[in-house]
């Protein structure tokens, strides 16, 4: 055998992209609209029910949340434990997901068992009834769960940066704590499943391991009959809100070993059309495990266990922000380190080596990311939410290969704004 | 039930190799489980074993950093340790999954030792310890609770280290030591999965792996834990705001039947809103806002756990007197309760076996205990536990002669 050279890395393959299987559209006798993909070879579906509200439509803090999670807590048919021990019988799995702009109830079933699950999935939809005694005991619960919360350095570093980078008055600006809780009452989760949440205005997607028409057959026994009244189609509050904007350092005073820093500002929304650009500057950034600042604040200083910034673009509005817990005594050099970071890129940009990085590991993430019909699931919710089609979503392939180092470059100056930045430091700053 | 297929070989250096083909996306996992963990550290050098995953991480003898050239392929990976073992897991488009191979094989042929990364890993790791245990409230208690319940098998600290001076004081010769005593293909079992080729696979082990040197293993026989006879408790403030109560009962081995069935107890007891412990601690007598029961998974001898808060206006004799009122209504269990239980962690199983790297670890970790097809055995080995089993059970394990309690109360203001 000839002498392997161990310091060579093998030779790299080209990325074959796999564009997101197409999904399909169909109509129940009602006119309840259903998305169907096939995915998978494990005997599992994933059915969700959409709903066009969320967060961004609730008139009170935590009222979504709340509501839906009241919704799994009795029923006309069932109390909250045989609800949950019929699930478990049949080993499925309900669960509220709240958006921004959507809101899903999931169910997560054996195939073979739809015939029992989905009658589960319409009872909590259709049938809610909102038990006093459990609402009242759940509430208690999750305060004291709360409660517990609030001694997160974490936990009360991200609740500042909300409040203080969108303000009350915004819909994004608010964290569900404890003093929102209080506020809500059974008759708001009522009040707001009724305008909501009602199935009459809700659609399916189906996606897993099924026979289309003997899905469709049970999905038209199940859901069918729901007298349809289409869609809401409504501008959510985030679209009209003022937002706030804060900047400058906040201190939220905590003892302990270590510090909680989100510093970020004010970024794009989804449709901006440097979203993608923007992204792709982020995670080399900081938005991977190879990233600038993980290499230089955990894997040269040591400050943390973990850094990461974040582009998050919503619907509406958009931040940038990066997250780290510190041990006290390096919250000062870690803030400066991260400025440091951000203004070299602005400045130096990047060479098309580290770039080259970046750009691989993208590519390989999507492949990875596509893999469950969860996964597909998650992504068609988005789709449908947002209004962004599965073809407009692969374009991103096509940008990330393209993009240039001078492209990284100029993102970074015109996006990031390292000297103008809302810092929350939730923690202890070192005597002296 | 799903069944995975699998084929195994060993190379002459002792490395064993479990390929499974899944050719649904093409993605390969590249799983190597190292058999060594943190009970196999010494007394004075305790976090050792996860100390070293992160220095796997630093670069190997002919490879100076790890992850770049991985993420030039568009490949992640990861890494745990744990009491019994430490588990490395990358994963890879399918058509780069030689790079995988040749990353794993440097680190295991020999790192990049240096005393620089050396103090800069273990500075990390104090903050992962500060971040994911000291500056959390309650997050010491299973830390403390252990070595209550363990007094001279090494499962008597915790795998981050007992305490943060172990990880400040350990040395580069250490660290060397500890490579060459564990690290080793003879030690080692490799999972390559997901869409690849039993016939490549064999052909790039040999070429990346078959020239390392088996080793010559530090293992040493672990001390036996003396049975426990009577009821341990401890007492610990902190920043909490509510008082809390940890309790840990001794259980069999792993390899044990018994093993099982204690497991799917912390199942019936702690299983969402239907866990026995949930209706009646919760809901019934309002003692807490939320009980949890679960098993640690030790290989050798283990524990479960059982741990919550107490409610606002509870004590915790309330607590606890609610708490074995719970325990004693196992006795009154129905095949109806079990049955459904069953269904529950069926429907698991077959969710776990949606993504190609559970189904490596799955099989990484079946395989360090004993048997590469308890992957496939296992849901068979849940379904078949009866009544009688789990009432017996219960009764030898969960008696307070069995357990060791922690009491976590809020430091006055």
């Amino acid at each position: 055998m000839p002498v392997l050279d161990r310091s060579q890395a093998p030779a790299a393959a080209p990325f074959h992209h796999i564009p997101l299987p197409a999904y399909r559209q169909r109509t129940l006798s009602n006119g309840m609209r259903v998305f169907l993909l096939p995915f998978g070879s494990v005997e599992v579906v994933q059915v969700q029910a959409l709903f066009r509200t969320g967060v961004a439509y609730q008139t009170k803090t935590g009222l979504a949340r709340f509501t839906t999670r009241n919704m799994l807590e009795g029923t006309t048919s069932y109390t909250s434990l045989e609800f949950a021990q019929t699930l478990d019988r049949y080993g499925a799995w309900i669960n509220p997901e709240v958006g921004n702009e959507s809101l899903a109830f999931s169910l997560a079933t054996i195939t073979d068992n739809l015939p029992h699950t989905l009658p589960l999935l319409r009872e909590v939809l259709t049938q809610p009834t909102f038990p006093a005694e459990e609402y009242e005991q759940l509430k208690d619960r999750s305060a004291q769960k709360m409660q517990v919360s609030e001694q997160k350095t974490s936990y009360q570093a991200k609740r500042r940066f909300r409040r203080a980078m969108f303000g009350k008055a915004h819909p994004y600006g608010n964290q569900f704590g404890r003093e929102e809780l209080a506020l809500l009452s059974r008759e708001d989760l009522q009040a707001f499943y009724q305008e909501e949440l009602h199935p009459q205005h809700m659609l399916l997607s189906v996606v897993g391991k099924f026979e289309e028409e003997s899905l469709m057959a049970q999905l038209e026994a199940h859901f069918g009959d729901i007298s349809h009244a289409g869609e809401l189609d409504r501008t959510s509050r985030a679209a009209t809100a003022k937002g706030q904007w804060e900047t400058g350092r906040i201190y939220v005073e905590r003892e302990g070993l270590q510090a909680s820093l989100q510093l970020g500002h004010r970024g794009v929304n989804r449709f901006h059309p440097d979203y993608y650009h923007i992204s792709i500057m982020n995670t080399l950034l900081g938005g991977y495990f190879g990233s600038r600042l993980m290499k230089n604040i955990r894997e040269e200083k040591g400050y943390t266990y973990g850094i990461y910034s974040r582009n998050v673009s919503q619907r509406y509005e958009g931040y940038f922000v990066v997250g780290a817990d510190v041990g006290n005594e390096y919250i000062e050099p870690t803030i400066s380190e991260i400025k440091k970071e951000m203004k070299l890129l602005m400045d130096k940009g990047v060479e098309s080596q580290e770039l080259e990085v970046v750009k691989n590991y993208l590519l390989g993430q999507s492949i990875s990311h596509r893999e469950t019909p969860f996964d597909l699931g998650d992504l068609l919710r988005f789709s449908w939410a947002m209004d962004i089609t599965f073809a407009e979503i692969d374009k991103k392939f096509q940008i990330i290969t393209d993009i240039q180092p001078a492209d990284i470059q100029e993102m970074a100056q015109k996006y990031l704004r390292p000297d103008d930045m809302l810092e929350v430091v939730a923690g202890q700053y070192p005597a002296g | 039930m799903l069944h995975l297929s699998y084929q195994t070989f060993t190379l002459e250096n002792g490395l064993k190799v479990i390929v499974h083909e899944d050719h649904s996306i093409p993605k390969a996992v590249v799983n190597i489980l190292y058999r060594v963990g943190s009970k196999d550290e010494e007394a004075h050098r305790t976090g050792f074993a996860h100390l070293f995953e992160h220095l796997m991480f630093e670069g190997s003898k002919n490879i100076p950093n790890y992850d770049r050239p991985l993420q030039r392929v568009g490949g992640q990976n990861n890494a745990f340790t744990t009491a019994d073992i430490t588990n490395y897991y990358l994963s890879v488009p399918s058509n780069q999954l030689e790079t995988g191979f040749w990353l794993e094989s440097d680190r295991m042929l020999e790192l990049g030792f240096s005393q620089k990364k050396l103090d800069i890993q273990k500075s990390v790791v104090i903050e992962e310890y500060k971040q994911r245990y000291l500056n959390q409230p309650y997050g010491d208690a299973h830390i403390r609770l252990r070595s209550l319940a363990y007094h001279t098998h090494p499962y008597h600290w915790p795998t981050i280290g007992k305490e943060i001076s172990h990880i400040e004081d350990a040395t580069l010769e250490e660290v060397k030591d500890f490579f060459y005593g564990y690290y080793a293909p003879n030690n080692a079992t490799m999972v390559v999965a997901g869409d690849v080729q039993v016939d490549q696979v064999k052909h790039l082990a040999e070429k990346w792996f078959g020239a390392i040197p088996r080793r010559e293993l530090k293992k040493h026989a672990l001390p036996e834990e003396p049975a426990q006879t009577e009821a341990r408790q401890m007492e610990l403030t902190g920043k909490v705001p509510f008082p809390a109560v940890y309790k840990m009962y001794r259980i069999p081995a792993h390899k044990e039947e018994t093993y099982y069935v204690m497991d799917l107890i912390t199942d019936l007891l702690s299983n969402g809103k239907s866990g026995l412990l949930f209706q009646e601690m919760v809901k019934k007598h309002q003692v807490s806002p939320g009980v949890s029961a679960f098993s640690w998974g030790l290989h050798d001898p283990g524990v479960i756990s059982v741990n919550g808060k107490i409610a606002e206006g509870k004590s915790i004799s309330e607590f606890e007197a609610a708490l074995e009122e719970s325990l004693g209504l196992l006795q009154e269990l129905t095949e109806e309760d079990l049955e459904r239980i069953k269904g529950k962690l069926e429907a698991t199983f077959v969710m776990q076996k949606t993504t190609i790297l559970n189904k490596a670890i799955g099989m990484a970790m079946s395989d360090s205990l004993g048997d590469v097809n308890l992957i496939n055995r296992t849901p068979e080995i849940y379904q078949q536990i009866t009544l009688d089993q789990v009432k017996s059970a219960a009764r030898e394990f969960l008696s307070p002669s069995n357990s060791s309690t922690l009491h976590y109360l809020p430091a006055s203001a």
